[in-house]
């Protein structure tokens, strides 16, 4: 077992918390300026990366774990990874001819339909 | 004969079996979740309208849910503070405190999602929903399989603190690594679903 495990030292739980708290108010304040959305959430997921290495590396006490854990940890990581870049890239595998729809379709409000039923689906023409 | 490593590390590994066991599970979760936040990134950048989270649910109550569970993980880990100091009334107060917590995330859930119920909004509304409720819904999921556990741990469970106090200590300690992972994947729910 690690060092931190035989003694755990309580005061860096309450500095951690204090940190997670102030990061939560840091994030609401900051998805209230108008940055564009590609910088807020580049904002919103470092603060939230922040944020969950605290989590992980202290309450989870990763800081100080065996190196099997690592490993594993690391296994699901680029497995993760994999999988995110595999997503993405499906957004291009569309059959031939078909676009994803950029404006809202005209007879879609003609029939008071919501517009979001039909978001993110591609359109074949 | 007994099972070997339910107590002490293994030699090589450094690591007691339920250890690399909660591991190899969140290993599992991380994949599972991040698949839905896959689609979640594939859905929102196919789609042409996507809402303003803090237009469409509440930000006050969302972040209201992310004081509640960062609170419960520090009383988590306080708990298991208190077992490495022998002081069982204090992990029975510090755990109760996170079981407490965890039931007022659920009710806060609750009232989140019967508001979006009375206004007719279900998963089938938009792309939107549908990932909303089934992030979300997913999480509450594991947020109740961590009251079912640390119930356990809270009654019946402590028995075990008169026979086997280490082990009961390790059980405690790896509860709390599933319990704090839990709290982790709200801290990206949070923002994505709320605020973005």
């Amino acid at each position: 077992m690690s060092e931190e495990t035989h003694h755990p030292n309580v005061k860096i739980y309450y500095y951690v918390f204090a940190t997670l708290l102030t990061l939560t108010v840091v994030t609401v304040l900051a998805s209230f300026i108008n940055v564009g959305i590609a910088l807020g959430v580049a904002i919103a997921l470092f603060i939230a990366v922040i944020k969950s290495s605290l989590v992980a590396s202290f309450f989870m006490h990763l800081i100080s774990e065996k190196k099997l854990i690592y490993y594993t940890l690391m296994m699901a990581g680029a497995f993760l990874l994999g999988m995110f870049v595999l997503f993405i890239f499906s957004y291009y595998n569309l059959p031939q001819g078909a676009e994803y729809i950029k404006e809202p379709a005209q007879q879609t409000q003609q029939h008071h339909e919501p517009a979001q039923k039909h978001t993110g689906e591609p359109h074949v023409p | 004969m007994d099972m070997p490593y339910i107590v002490h590390p293994r030699e090589d590994t450094g690591l007691f079996n339920a250890k690399l066991g909660i591991w190899l599970f969140l290993a599992s979760e991380v994949m599972l979740f991040g698949a839905l936040f896959s689609s979640y990134i594939l859905m929102r950048i196919g789609a042409f309208q996507w809402p303003q989270g803090s237009d469409v649910l509440n930000v006050p109550l969302g972040a209201l849910n992310t004081v509640i569970l960062i609170s419960s993980s520090v009383s988590m880990v306080l708990s298991w503070v208190s077992l490495k100091e022998k002081n069982l009334g204090k992990f029975r107060l510090c755990l109760a405190v996170t079981i407490l917590l965890a039931l007022g995330f659920m009710v806060v859930k609750a009232f989140e999602y019967s508001a979006k119920f009375s206004h007719h909004i279900f998963p089938e509304t938009s792309t939107y929903f549908a990932i909303y409720f089934t992030l979300t819904g997913l999480h509450a999921f594991h947020v109740m399989g961590g009251v079912v556990v640390n119930t356990y741990f809270l009654f019946p469970g402590t028995k075990m603190w008169q026979t086997d106090p280490e082990r009961f200590t390790n059980r405690i300690e790896v509860a709390g690594v599933y319990w704090h992972f839990v709290d982790l994947v709200w801290i990206f729910l949070f923002p994505i679903l709320y605020l973005l």
